[in-house]
Parts: structure tokens; C-alpha cells; sequence
């Protein structure tokens, strides 16, 4: 065994589609990437007649991390094999049982798209090691040094850094217009081919409310906002409101990003279940935290354009109607951009232990009959012509009203219900 | 299936070979370093708080940046260097298409044990 090139990881994803046709499909991605690549998707669960819970998986936007599409590739081999022999999966001191296998399988649509930027690993793989981005030509006025966009800045959340960021935010970390940069964001939202397939596969898939992008390398599990701080008070601070352009991306200032209370705990949730489950392979010690800070160092780093962002983002932009939960995973620590195969093996169960858990996570509470399932679509679309999210979602003024009241009301009703509280005692 | 293009290998001159680097200061030293050098700092940056108060930050930089660094009176100590692993590394990149084009698929690593009630492919 070794990594896998571009070629294998799309020949593996046929594979498994032509060996477990009834629970996996196998997606063509619509975009060819510049050098004329085409790729592919994997969509794992056997349905029940309508789209279930959708999870997004995937990997290999930074050419130079290696082993992200090898990741996926087993995690989704793991599950097909675990759940079509009705076994258990292990990964070192972490199981999971054949019937949670069996409810990821049965009520979940897990889509695993494993190497986004195959040009990009196709030369990092063959030519140039520590290459980051596409391939891209298309800004380098014929220099070589200055080809390729970092698809991890290309999606359509404040890509506009320089509008969107206070000068004092990081330009290390944000993007950058310089073709010569690591961190060039291309020359629109969505101007490469390799981001344009992630946005397809929601456009596809509107069931998808879980996504993970995978990197390497750190041992980190990231969750939202990436611009700034979060906040869960304020509804009209958010990435939104063109009042707060030029004043993002900075600690301890005015702006901070919102988030409602309850997401908030809930992704943090589900990533304290995720770098858990990852330990309980051999201890390997993933950190959860959000993807604005670094807090080994205790400094910042803001992004704009990045994968999570977006994915969490459509929500409240109004491009989707579910809500995506949205992470990245640093994987690996001080193995570096390249580990040997020995080392990348057990990085491999460890972070397949902790896409199994996410998945675990993902399971919606209730799963509902196929016609069911379509009288839910028949009245949500009636819902969301009764209450469009526009007057009745995050941003709109019921909930500002919601807050106002909340804020007026808690703290006259809080001692009260404190005072009840020692009276019965 | 065959992977077609040989764009990636057309003639174009590789930089120069880049080093994971350590740089060791406070924590308004390495905020400085992380706005204003236009380090390689990976995938994000990544450090380590010391016992003496002081922070490390890992970046990847050429020989000549790491000197660069040093003459400005930054603390850098140079480590491996990460272009020769990759190079060393690339002869554990599958070579040909070992799925024979999908015909074959994968093998999990993870263990699979208890019932195997539903046998065979479904």
C-alpha cells in the first residue's frame, strides 16, 4: 500500500460504486479542471425513497497535503464493507457498533468528494512537492511562479477581503490579489472550476447540512466563523451587513461575527465528539476550536473565501434552505505535509474514526417515511412562502424584535425565577 | 483509466527547496511575523506555547529567508527540510492505477469484526 495518485483516487471511487451499487452512487463532477481533469464523488446510503440527511465530505484543495483523499477513500471503503458484512468498525480504541454503521448507511446521504484539485496534486505528487494551489494559468501573464488560485479562498464569503476586512486584519492569513501568492482568491467568487463543483454538489444535494473540509496539517478540528470573533447577541453584526465592511477580522473591536446561541453550542458539540472519538483511537490529542483563532499562540487568523465559511454561510445568504453545519480538519501533527505510508496509516484510522463519529453527530433525530418525507417538502415550501426567511429568519427583524424583547425581559424575569427557585427549596 | 495530461510536467523552473523553520519570540514578535513577512506558515499557522513564556511558530522558508530572518534579529532555527522528504516521498505515490480503472475496489484499514450477516457485495 501506498498513497494514491489522481488516477487511482478516481478509479477507486468507481470501484466501490461497481461493488456496492445498491448503497452508493457513483457523482461526475460537471467542472473539468484546467489541465482537463474530470472528477468524481462518491454518495453513500441506501435512501428510503427521498433524500436524507445530507453530510458532505472532502479533501485535497491544497495540493501538497497528502493523504486527505486517502482518508476519505477508506472512510467510505470502511463503511460499504462494514455495513454490507453487518459488522462493527474498529479503529484502534475507538468501535462503533453494526447498527450505528447501519444508521449512517440507512439514514444519512454521505457524500465523499476525496481530491477537489487534482491538478494540483497530480504535480505536487510529480513535480513540485510543496504546491498549494491549482493549476490555473489564467492570471500568471505567462510566469510560471505565478500560477494557480488556493481554491480555499475562492468561495463567495467576503471574498472581497479588502473591502469586507479592517486594514488591521491579517493580509497573511485573509487572501490575497497577488497571482504570486499562495493565498490568491482568483479573479471572482467561484472563478475556478475546482470550487464550482463543491457549490454543484449543494446545488444537487440540498439535503446536505453537514460538510467537512479536510487539510492537513496540525491536529485541529475547526469550526465557524473564520472572520472574526463570535458573538450571540448582536443580529444585525454579521457578514451581511455592508455597515460593518471594513471593520472585520480584528479581536477585542467592535464587530464580532454573529451566531445563534444554539449553533454555537451545537458545533461545538459535535467537534468536542469528533476529536474525542479521533483520541480514542491512540490518544492523539485533535484540538477543537474556532477557525478565527490560534490558540497555541493566542493570536488570530482571519480568512475570507474559505470552504467552511461559505458552507454555513447559504443559510442566512439565502442560497439554501437548510442550515449547514461547517468544519475543517487539520489532520496529522508533526508529520508534516508528508508522512511516510507507515506514519499516514494510523493518521488514516484516527480521523475515519472521527468522520464516523461526525456522521453519528449528523443523525437527524427522526427519520421520516418516504411519503412522508415528501408531504415535509410540500409544506415546507408552503412555510417558506408564509414565513420567508427574509422576514422571519436570523437576520430579519423578527428576530431583532425576538432579541430586543429577550433583552428587556430576561433580567427582570431572571431574579424572579431565582427567588421561586429558593422558595422551593 | 489513464491519466491523459502531461501539463504539470511541462519544463518550468522549480523554486527553491524550502526548510520547516521555527521562529521563537513573544507573542507581539510572532503576531508581527504572521502580518508582515509573507511567510509560508502551512496549511494555517501552528505553535507552541514554552515554559518561559515565549511562543514558537512553524513556517517553511528558503535558506536564504531563514538567514533573512536570523540578520533581523529574529530567533529562527532551521529543521528539515520538507522539499527533499517530499522528493524522498514520492516513491510511496502509487505508480499505474492499482483499480485497474474501477474494475477493482479498495480495501479498508479499519477492523470489522462480529456478525457478517449480509456476505457477498449488495
Amino acid at each position: 500500500m501506498n498513497f494514491l495518485n489522481v488516477v487511482e483516487i478516481e478509479s477507486a471511487l468507481i470501484g466501490l460504486a461497481s461493488k456496492y451499487p445498491a448503497i452508493s452512487q457513483l457523482i461526475t463532477l460537471p467542472f473539468f479542471t484546467f489541465e482537463g481533469r474530470q472528477t468524481h464523488a462518491l454518495l453513500i446510503g441506501t435512501g428510503n425513497g427521498c433524500p436524507q440527511t445530507g453530510v458532505l465530505l472532502i479533501a485535497g484543495a491544497h495540493a501538497r497535503e497528502w493523504g486527505g483523499p486517502d482518508i476519505c477513500i477508506n472512510f467510505a471503503t470502511d463503511l460499504l464493507e462494514a455495513y454490507t458484512a453487518g459488522s462493527a468498525l474498529v479503529y484502534g480504541g475507538t468501535a462503533f457498533t453494526a447498527a450505528e454503521i447501519q444508521s449512517i448507511i440507512e439514514r444519512l446521504d454521505v457524500i465523499v468528494f476525496p481530491c477537489i484539485n487534482p491538478d494540483g496534486s497530480f504535480y505536487s505528487h510529480n513535480t513540485y512537492d510543496m504546491w498549494r494551489k491549482n493549476r490555473n494559468p489564467a492570471s500568471s501573464g505567462g510566469n510560471a511562479k505565478k500560477i494557480g488560485v488556493d481554491v480555499n479562498r475562492n468561495y463567495d464569503f467576503l471574498w472581497d477581503y479588502k473591502t469586507k476586512f479592517a486594514k488591521a486584519a491579517n493580509p497573511n492569513s485573509l487572501a490575497s490579489d497577488d497571482p504570486g501568492s499562495d493565498l490568491f482568491h482568483g479573479t471572482a467568487p467561484f472563478s475556478e472550476p475546482e470550487s464550482q463543483n463543491v457549490r454543484w454538489l449543494y446545488e444537487q444535494y440540498p439535503q446536505i447540512c453537514w460538510f467537512m473540509d479536510i487539510h492537513s496539517h496540525g491536529g485541529d478540528f475547526l469550526y465557524s466563523w473564520g472572520d472574526d470573533v463570535n458573538q450571540t447577541t448582536t443580529t444585525d453584526m454579521n457578514f451581511t451587513n455592508a455597515a460593518w465592511d471594513g471593520q472585520r477580522g480584528v479581536d477585542k473591536d467592535a464587530y464580532g461575527e454573529y451566531i445563534n446561541g444554539c449553533d454555537q453550542a451545537q458545533v461545538k458539540a459535535v467537534a468536542e465528539a469528533t476529536v474525542a472519538a479521533i483520541k480514542g483511537v491512540r490518544g492523539e490529542p485533535y484540538t477543537a476550536y474556532q477557525s478565527f483563532f490560534l490558540p497555541a499562540l493566542g493570536l488570530t487568523y482571519p480568512t475570507s473565501g474559505a470552504s467552511d465559511d461559505w458552507s454555513f454561510s447559504r443559510y442566512f445568504t439565502g442560497s439554501a434552505s437548510t442550515k449547514v453545519r461547517a468544519f475543517t480538519m487539520e489532520f496529522g501533527a508533526s508529520e508534516g505535509f508528508f508522512p511516510t505510508w507507515p506514519q499516514m496509516v494510523p493518521i488514516i484510522k484516527d480521523v475515519d474514526a472521527g468522520l464516523v463519529r461526525f456522521c453519528l453527530e449528523a443523525l437527524p433525530t427522526y427519520t421520516l417515511p418516504w411519503w412522508k418525507c415528501h408531504l415535509k417538502d410540500f409544506y415546507y415550501d408552503i412555510w417558506h412562502r408564509v414565513f420567508p426567511p427574509e422576514l422571519w429568519g436570523p437576520y430579519g427583524p423578527w428576530e431583532k424584535f425576538r432579541s430586543a424583547v429577550e433583552a428587556i425581559v430576561i433580567p427582570i424575569i431572571r431574579p424572579i425565577i431565582k427567588t421561586f427557585q429558593k422558595r422551593l427549596r | 483509466m489513464i491519466d491523459q495530461t502531461e501539463e504539470s510536467k511541462r519544463n518550468e523552473p522549480i523554486p527553491p527547496d524550502l526548510y520547516a523553520a521555527r521562529i521563537t519570540g513573544s507573542r507581539e514578535t510572532l503576531a508581527r511575523v504572521l502580518a508582515e513577512t509573507g511567510l509560508d506558515f502551512g496549511c494555517r499557522p501552528h505553535g507552541t506555547l514554552n515554559p518561559d513564556g515565549s511562543s514558537t511558530l512553524q513556517v517553511y522558508a528558503t535558506e536564504e529567508r531563514i538567514a533573512q530572518l536570523q540578520a533581523a534579529g529574529y530567533q529562527v532555527e532551521r529543521g528539515e527540510n520538507v522539499s527533499a522528504s517530499g522528493r524522498e516521498r514520492r516513491s510511496e505515490v502509487g505508480k499505474g492505477d492499482r483499480f485497474d480503472g474501477g474494475r477493482i475496489a479498495p480495501r479498508g484499514l479499519g477492523e470489522k469484526p462480529g456478525p457478517h450477516r449480509k456476505g457477498g457485495s449488495a
